[in-house]
């Protein structure tokens, strides 16, 4: 609590300093206007359909003259999972949104394909180049039969050792996971806990692929995926879009009172092949995207109130909360265990259920996290799973097994 | 009567041999299958689900290489002895054992197939004064009709010829069974399987036995046939006093290995072999007999051979199962019609084959770092010093592990682990520093730990597009502890 305490001191603090620090400290130059997401989970509707719905939520979020918006451009995020639209699919995706004309570009950085589209919408912005830009991403993932799906999962990792292993991201992960137990003593129970976490939010998430509460004692004994991971420390295959409109300083006050401030935009690579890397118990790339997102801001760790990480498995949440620095290195899991993560904790982590249970449309995921933290500052969430008074958020997007990472701060 | 002086020629220098850790329980193939074979086998050793004549080839011939401590470079000829149906590409297997710039010939055939393989190598030695290397390897699956009346082993052995080794080839003889050679003329295809106990097997044999110069006073006889009731009979009509040799044979759990059967049998004859001694090994298949006369005037390095079934404690796999998951394993290819998210082209594999099969890593020239897998010109750009190719010994620790069970695969081993459920994966940290991720051998196995000592040996990986894929997989140095332990051949370790 005097942590918390001291967190609060330190953003008011903030907020009390000189105009010229304080536009130092909370940048207003990019604004998030609108954000939305389709539901996730195995929807049965083509790629353009579910980019279609997604854009539509985002546009209603829009609090004024969401019929005259221009766009001017937009950064799709995608894999192309499957193969149905490799090429071109950001103007196949557009065009469903009556979008045609527009410059568009797909990004692609496996599952950090739309948190790198939104960096880029943010650059655009932030350059002056545009005033009105689209952010988004997609993935169709269930329309493969399950032996054809296999050959899709794990295109981002390591293809010539990692993957003629026999390993996609489930053992990847697992070997991340065995290495921090070994080396920090991180509990079964701790991964589990953060499941159930997970699930008790997904199930407050109208939205959500799993809207289910789980119990620890079924976290524990779901069956094996990869030791020591099992079912429910996965995310599954999900159908899913999420777009989000970024506005300039100017244009976003006319189109809302209350702008979502894109305070900071952090990014960072690693070493494709886990084998390759000096630690596999860490991320480089988040330590580096967080530095970089962190140090334009002037914020640190603790300002946060809501964090939407990348728990593609719930290992990947644990070495998030280290890596982002909301835990000491080693302590991910008890952080977990003791609620420093939960809803009213030091910092809320995956409100929305994140992709473990709110699920995980590979290019879509990015984004999805930004219209999470969007309603979330706004304060437009069901109050099961809405931080009181949230103010800062923070979005981290991890490609594959962390060769790429987003990571964005907000504040309103 | 006085002996003549051996004549001057080359002589196997060199033994080596691999025999799976799996085996099957004849007991249960004859319940299995309604009966037959000879009664006297009781187990077969059996490949594993990943390996094959290519993997236990590539294992016998490493072995046999470690002991030469022969540079592969100055053994210009190889011959690889495969059963008919068997797979073999000598093209891989000669870059696993970085043997590429040698000769290859791969003849398919049995027992005296090999036989007559050796004395082949031991003239072109004799008279190219270079070594010469034999590889002879078996994984035929026989139906259930061809396992009733023979029953086939799978294993794979070694021999290395020099002009100097110590085991001289004396004498030979080779006679073909007209009734089968006529049968195979007659399909039209040289790799047809024959029926090979359709006709009298001894015939050839005890011709050739006899053209060999057999005698019962100073020689030793090694039959290698199916049983020790065909070896018995076999050795009743060369000569009543050849029965006291049985013992000698491939022994009574092998059954027979096909064209590995010489090689195998003599690597365990081997050390037992006094100085002058002659043995006769004998062997017949595929409509062939053959014999050969070897005769000790020297010093022969030989893996410890074959020993009697009470000595070895193997692991058991149920014969039906395995034996038709095997089968259909290798009859299928996951669906390559599929897109492929991730594809590895088979040029792309063959681009980092000697990583892939030897552990050719690079070495910066100043500072001595390893680097693995190698990146050739980046790696150089990237540490700005020159780097040179090292081969790694293939030794190491493990750094993390899973256990991959259902779901977890990629799509192409989702057929090994239909078949032979959950698999391990590890980060294994190297003895020279980097690290590597693979699979570990036999799924089976106890679950390891960090830490645990491991080796790296050729296995299968998986098929598609009607090519199989090899690659190294690690195993345990020390037999895990277990109720399972299988026992490992330490030829694999030294590979």
């Amino acid at each position: 609590m005097a942590d918390a305490a001291r967190r609060r001191t330190s953003r008011a603090s903030a907020r009390g300093v000189s105009r010229t620090r304080r536009r130092r400290l909370f940048p207003t130059k990019v604004a998030v206007v609108g954000a939305g997401q389709s539901a996730f989970g195995a929807r049965g509707l083509s790629a353009p359909q579910l980019f279609f719905e997604a854009f539509v939520a985002c546009v209603d979020s829009v609090d004024r003259g969401a019929t005259a918006l221009e766009v001017e451009e937009a950064y799709i995020g995608s894999v192309g999972f499957g193969g149905a639209q490799l090429g071109n699919t950001a103007a196949q995706l557009t065009e469903s949104c009556g979008l045609a004309g527009i410059g568009v570009r797909r990004v692609e950085n496996a599952c950090a394909s739309s948190g790198f589209a939104f960096r880029d919408a943010f650059h655009a912005i932030a350059s002056g180049a545009a005033d009105l830009v689209v952010a988004g991403g997609v993935e169709r993932m269930n329309d493969l039969s399950a032996e054809h799906q296999r050959f899709w999962l794990g295109v981002s990792g390591d293809t010539l050792w990692e993957r003629l292993a026999g390993a996609t991201f489930p053992g990847i992960y697992a070997l991340m996971a065995n290495r921090h137990m070994h080396e920090f003593g991180t509990t079964k129970e701790a991964l589990a806990a953060c499941a159930v976490k997970n699930h008790r939010f997904g199930a407050a998430n109208p939205k959500a692929q799993f809207q289910k509460a789980i119990t620890l004692q079924q976290a524990l004994e779901a069956p094996m995926v990869a030791a020591p991971l099992n079912v429910y420390d996965c995310c599954s295959t999900t159908d899913g879009a999420s777009a989000v409109l970024l506005a300039s300083a100017r244009l976003a006050r006319k189109l809302t009172d209350t702008p979502i401030w894109v305070g900071g935009s952090g990014a960072g690579s690693d070493l494709l092949a886990l084998h390759d890397r000096p630690t596999i118990t860490s991320l480089l790339a988040t330590k580096v995207a967080a530095q970089g997102a962190f140090r334009k801001t002037g914020l640190r760790p603790r300002d946060l109130d809501v964090a939407e990480v990348h728990d593609c498995f719930t290992i990947a949440e644990v070495l998030a909360i280290e890596d982002l620095g909301l835990a000491r290195k080693g302590e991910g899991g008890p952080a977990i265990l003791s609620g420093a993560t939960d809803r009213e904790g030091e910092v809320a982590v995956n409100l929305s259920g994140g992709l473990k249970a709110k699920g995980h449309p590979l290019g879509a995921t990015g984004t999805g996290q930004v219209a999470e933290v969007f309603a979330q500052l706004r304060g437009q969430v069901p109050k099961a799973r809405r931080r009181s008074d949230a103010q800062v958020g923070l979005t981290h997007n991890v490609g594959g097994s962390g060769a790429t990472c987003a990571v964005h701060l907000l504040w309103r | 009567m006085a002996r003549r002086a051996p004549r001057r020629g080359a002589g196997i220098a060199v033994l080596s041999h691999y025999l799976p850790a799996c085996s099957v329980s004849t007991e249960v193939l004859r319940a299995a299958w309604g009966g037959g074979g000879p009664h006297d086998v009781t187990a077969l050793p059996i490949a594993d689900i990943d390996e094959d004549a290519l993997t236990m080839a590539a294992a016998a011939g490493a072995g046999a290489l470690a002991q030469a401590r022969t540079r592969p470079g100055a053994i210009p000829s190889v011959r690889l002895v495969i059963p008919p149906g068997c797979e073999a590409p000598a093209s891989t297997l000669a870059e696993a054992l970085d043997l590429s710039s040698a000769s290859w010939r791969t003849i398919i055939g049995g027992s005296a197939a090999t036989l007559r393989a050796i004395v082949d190598a031991a003239m072109e030695s004799t008279m190219g004064g270079e070594p010469s290397l034999v590889i002879a390897a078996c994984d035929w699956l026989p139906s259930p009709s061809e396992w009733a009346s023979r029953l086939y082993g799978h294993g794979a052995g070694a021999a290395l010829l020099t002009p100097t080794g110590g085991l001289l080839v004396e004498g030979s003889s080779f006679r073909s069974n007209e009734h089968l050679g006529a049968e195979r003329r007659s399909s039209g295809d040289p790799r047809v399987r024959l029926p090979v106990d359709q006709a009298d097997p001894t015939e050839p044999l005890i011709g050739a036995v006899a053209k060999a110069q057999w005698r019962s006073e100073t020689s030793r006889l090694l039959l290698c046939t199916p049983s020790t009731r065909t070896a018995r009979r076999l050795a009743t009509a060369i000569h009543p006093k050849a029965l006291k040799v049985l013992s000698e044979g491939i022994g009574r759990w092998c059954g027979d290995l096909g064209p590995a059967g010489p090689l195998v049998a003599l690597a365990g004859l081997a050390g037992s072999l006094l100085p002058r001694e002659d043995v006769v090994v004998a062997g017949a298949g595929f409509g062939q007999g053959g014999a050969l006369r070897l005769h000790r005037r020297g010093s022969v390095r030989a893996t410890g051979g074959v020993t009697d079934e009470a000595s070895v404690q193997r692991h058991e796999i149920d014969p039906m199962q395995v034996l038709q998951q095997r089968e259909m394993l290798r009859a299928l290819d996951p669906p390559s019609e599929a897109p492929m998210g991730a594809y590895v082209s088979m040029p792309a594999h063959h681009d980092s084959s000697a990583a892939r099969y030897r552990l050719v890593g690079e070495r910066g020239v100043r500072s001595g770092t390893i680097h693995f897998p190698p990146r050739g010109p980046i790696m150089e750009r990237a540490t700005g010093e020159e780097c040179t190719p090292v081969r790694l010994r293939g030794t190491g620790t493990i750094y993390a592990l899973t256990t991959i069970g259902r779901g977890g695969a990629p799509g192409e081993f989702s057929y090994q682990q239909q078949m032979d459920g959950p698999y391990h994966v590890a980060l294994v940290q190297l003895s020279e520093g980097p690290r590597i991720i693979a699979q570990l051998t036999p799924s089976w196995m106890e679950t390891p730990t960090i830490g645990t000592p491991v080796v790296s040996v050729l296995r299968r990986l998986y098929r598609q597009q009607g090519i199989q894929r090899y690659g190294l997989k690690f195993t345990t140095v020390e037999p895990v502890a277990g109720p399972r332990a299988p026992i490992r051949d330490p030829l694999a370790a030294g590979s």
